[in-house]
């Protein structure tokens, strides 16, 4: 106790004005930070105009919206395995340095185990209609990718018939949406 | 995260000394001669009452008053934050230069994302009207209606609604003139009453400036003994006395923090340290700068609502990002649907800093901290006009608002900006347009890196942006698309 004592005046101060600094409008990185005037425009986010995807209209029919995950480790790891070989080998490019995907899981080609599902925005996998999603399957023990597409966003839903199963390549605005159907051996339009 | 646990532990240490405080009676300022009532003050109490006690920092109400504290434009002009429009009351806000220089603020959307500046003007604020009060200020010790008595921090209060009626109020010998509009009741038929009430309850404790911590603590340092240190180190404790600060040391600590400029909470702090506490005026320092937000024992301040990822909040933490937790927020309503932030965090400290402390939600901090760590690779020094999150409202295309949607801005998951610094030069993302030179050719960098970071991007590019806007909206919503 004795022993924290001589320093907790001077620390307590120090300590306060490092608050005091980082708390006022002081320049420099990681700090508030008042930047210089822009010049005149009229621009304010509260009449910004956003892109409406059509998610929400498959949502209310039934469909189901996958849970995207991005900041879990496996999601690193599903990136360094799969994906990105899968992006150097179909791009023919360098592998990116960061590599920003989604994963999510959800039973599309076999009714007893989830597919592996992917949303890439590897460099050059997201244009104006939308980004890269890909299906993969767990075949013996390698994950294959059976079905790839680009949308804005991504639904499934179970089938008419038992074993099948129906995906939505969402679209939104002038990208029109796409239903994509497993048969239970192979896609279709 | 630091002085949230350094002022913890003063506390907790100074608090401890009480016991062996001196009896001293010079200097006692009583609690209803200052602005706080004892830890709630003035400021808290009209946070408690405005926009239904929410204290919401976007609160916008009917009649165009803004912010948590529901400041109006005659206020706003009283700090030259606004620029004069002719008519004062009507609360359309055209925000000066003074405000931008001072606080970032260039529009209400700024002011709603800005709880520091919110607060400091609000500051400014009760400070020009301790100054209005004049003759107000002698009602201080008289019975309030409600039961306590009338304080300093109770007319700051009632001065919500103009330090006017507050003088009206008095001079009316303490009554309400009925109606709306009246001379003491705001146009809703408020009377200034109410607020001076919430904070009538106070406890006229005393504080005594002419506590000394050093008197108190140094007996304490000096009477630790070093026989019951091992052998070994009690001949040099004896000759050293080594880790136990000297009377000369105690005083020129306080001395030098006395003197030290205070942060926004120094009259409570003083209210804690020479009330309760044994007088120190390091304690005040480091109290009037730290956060509100209780700590954890790792100094990290505690949400005010629940966080249901916290596999986010660790990696943001792991990203050497500098922010406050604040859980799920709500932030209003807009077509019957609520608007809330989720796992929100208050940004201070990013690779490419926004010049203001803007709220979002996690995984979108996360998106915009990858963003900024690779435009900063670039040399980019700010974003030019950065906005993020807004009161709730419906999503907005070319035809106006898609009734039944949120906007992406309104659950904290997105963000514009029209550009960046590199060095001291703006590149305004406009650039993005002219093909072929140097700017342009960056800003379709920057375009690039958005859209492989962002789940969301819209450039200037943009067909519904052409000829209307200029800037970058990247969000972390439920569509994936680069435009």
């Amino acid at each position: 106790m004795a022993g924290y004592i001589k320093g907790f005046a001077l620390a307590l101060m120090v300590s306060g004005l490092a608050a005091g600094a980082a708390l006022g409008q002081a320049e420099g990185p990681g700090s508030l930070w008042t930047l210089p005037s822009t010049g005149g425009d009229d621009y304010s986010v509260v009449d910004d105009i956003e892109f409406l995807s059509d998610i929400e209209f498959f949502v209310e029919r039934g469909w189901t919206e996958p849970e995207w995950k991005t900041y879990e480790k496996l999601v690193e790891d599903v990136a360094r395995e799969l994906v990105v070989p899968d992006y150097v080998q179909r791009t023919g490019r360098d592998a990116p340095e960061h590599a920003s995907i989604d994963i999510a899981s959800a039973p599309i080609t076999s009714a007893g185990f989830n597919n592996l599902l992917v949303a890439s925005r590897l460099p050059g996998d997201c244009g104006p209609d939308g980004c890269l999603f890909q299906v993969w399957e767990l075949q013996g023990e390698t994950w294959r990718k059976v079905f790839e597409f680009t949308a804005i966003a991504f639904a499934y839903r179970d089938g008419v018939q038992e074993g099948t199963t129906d995906i939505a390549a969402v679209g939104g605005e002038d990208v029109p949406s796409r239903v994509y159907h497993w048969n239970g051996f192979t896609f279709s339009r | 995260m630091q002085t949230i646990k350094y002022a913890a532990f003063s506390a907790a240490i100074l608090m401890a000394s009480v016991a062996f405080m001196p009896a001293v009676s010079a200097q006692v300022v009583t609690e209803p001669e200052n602005m706080s009532c004892g830890n709630a003050d003035a400021s808290a109490a009209i946070a408690g009452l405005e926009s239904a006690g929410s204290g919401d920092l976007a609160a916008l109400s009917k009649d165009g008053y803004i912010g948590r504290y529901q400041m109006g434009e005659e206020a706003l002009l009283d700090q030259q934050l606004v620029i004069p429009d002719g008519n004062k009351f009507d609360n359309n806000f055209t925000w000066s230069q003074k405000a931008y220089s001072l606080y970032g603020i260039r529009s209400n959307a700024d002011f709603f994302a800005n709880e520091a500046a919110q607060e400091a003007i609000h500051k400014e604020y009760q400070r020009l009207n301790l100054g209005y009060l004049g003759s107000a200020l002698n009602s201080v010790g008289q019975p309030l209606p409600c039961g306590g008595s009338m304080s300093q921090a109770a007319l700051l209060a009632g001065s919500q609604l103009g330090h006017v009626k507050v003088k009206n109020y008095v001079n009316n010998g303490m009554k309400c003139v009925p109606g709306k509009g009246s001379p003491t009741n705001d146009g809703n038929g408020t009377c200034v009453e109410k607020f001076m009430c919430a904070v009538s309850g106070c406890k006229a404790i005393e504080k005594d400036m002419s506590k000394k911590t050093c008197d108190v603590t140094m007996p304490m340092i000096e009477g630790i003994s070093c026989s019951n240190m091992p052998g070994s180190l009690r001949s040099f404790c004896s000759t050293y006395r080594p880790y136990l600060m000297t009377r000369a040391e105690c005083q020129d600590a306080e001395e030098m923090a006395k003197a030290a400029p205070k942060g926004p909470h120094a009259e409570r702090c003083e209210n804690l340290s020479f009330g309760v506490g044994s007088g120190s005026w390091s304690f005040v320092l480091a109290c009037s700068y730290a956060s509100e937000a209780p700590a954890d024992q790792d100094g990290h301040s505690e949400p005010k609502g629940p966080v249901t990822d916290p596999a986010c909040i660790e990696n943001l933490r792991g990203m050497g990002v500098q922010f406050d937790v604040l859980g799920q927020v709500y932030n209003g309503t807009a077509s019957g649907k609520a608007c809330y932030i989720e796992n929100a965090v208050a940004l201070t400290g990013t690779a490419v800093p926004f010049g203001s402390r803007l709220t979002m939600s996690c995984d979108m901090a996360i998106a915009v901290e990858k963003f900024g760590q690779q435009l900063k690779g670039m040399g980019v020094t700010g974003y030019i006009t950065p906005s993020t999150t807004v009161p709730c409202r419906p999503m907005r295309d070319a035809t106006g608002d898609k009734v039944g949607t949120v906007s992406e801005h309104g659950i904290g998951r997105a963000m514009d900006f029209m550009g960046v610094y590199v060095g001291g030069q703006q590149i305004h993302s406009r650039n993005i347009h002219n093909k072929g030179t140097a700017h342009g050719a960056f800003m379709s960098q920057i375009k690039s890196i958005a859209c492989s970071t962002f789940r969301g991007v819209l450039s200037p590019e943009y067909p519904l942006y052409k000829g209307k806007y200029d800037h970058f909206h990247v969000e972390w919503g439920r569509g994936s698309f680069c435009r």
